[in-house]
């Protein structure tokens, strides 16, 4: 009887081998399946923020500089985008063109500049804010992307002044 | 490649690559239009809601040209290759 218990350990010892390999090499290929599936996830979400990144978005604002009555014109970029400004028009209050040309404007994401009129094509007259709001009824910027905006009457916020 | 085919080849290049942008359109009718493509656009008609202008203008790469197409709210233009763009709708 002695000697069977002995045996009996004896198989038990033998087996434990085996079994406790077959655990390991089972739980070295779960930790390697859940990395492949984590790594996959992981490429996956990239691809979805890359699809869902913020689209091209400008912003263009004319203000009035109230202590020299001076119009203000301020472009931002609030897209998440580079974006390449490739041409403008200035539309009056009667609504024909008063200047259009041709730029190379480019804004990075989060930057904002300020325009000059005289950069989009109009006189000196323009400078003064009273003239501007009632000769302008908007500017509008084309960009490369194919996107078209236009300037509102309203002031920026003092996070997008540059 | 038959002549008509060759024609209609260079005609189907010709509706890709047109890129018109609706800039601006008056509540007196004039739509002013440029023309951000590559080759010059020959328009031959514009549709105004449900009306249809007929129309011989030619809009030159980076041109702006203002059309008096009417008053509405959804405005097509179609040109001579038989492209058909749609500027607001």
């Amino acid at each position: 009887m002695d000697k069977l218990e002995r045996s009996v350990k004896g198989v038990g010892a033998v087996l434990i081998i085996p079994v406790a390999t077959v655990i390991v090499v089972l739980l070295f290929a779960t930790a390697v399946v859940l990395a492949v599936t984590t790594n996959s996830m992981a490429q996956t979400s990239e691809v979805v923020i890359s699809k869902n990144k913020t689209p091209e978005l400008l912003s263009i604002y004319v203000y009035e500089e109230s202590a020299r009555n001076e119009s203000l014109i301020l472009v931002v970029n609030r897209g998440g985008t580079l974006t390449h400004v490739d041409y403008y028009t200035t539309i009056g209050v009667g609504g024909g063109v008063l200047s259009d040309g041709s730029t190379v404007w480019v804004l990075q994401p989060g930057e904002s500049r300020f325009m000059q009129p005289s950069e989009i094509g109009l006189n000196s007259s323009y400078g003064s804010y009273g003239f501007f709001h009632s000769s302008v009824r908007f500017i509008a910027l084309h960009t490369k992307a194919g996107g078209l905006y236009r300037s509102a009457y309203a002031t920026p916020g003092e996070e997008e002044l540059p | 490649m038959s002549e008509a085919q060759r024609r209609e080849a260079e005609l189907q290049r010709a509706r890709l690559s047109e890129r018109l942008t609706l800039i601006y359109w008056s509540s007196d009718g004039r739509a002013v239009i440029s023309n951000d493509g590559q080759y010059p656009v020959n328009v031959v008609k514009a549709y105004v809601d449900s009306s249809t202008l007929d129309l011989k203008v030619q809009i030159q790469p980076g041109e702006k040209k203002t059309l008096n197409v009417g008053t509405g709210s959804e405005l097509m233009i179609e040109t001579e290759s038989g492209g058909f763009i749609v500027l607001r709708s």
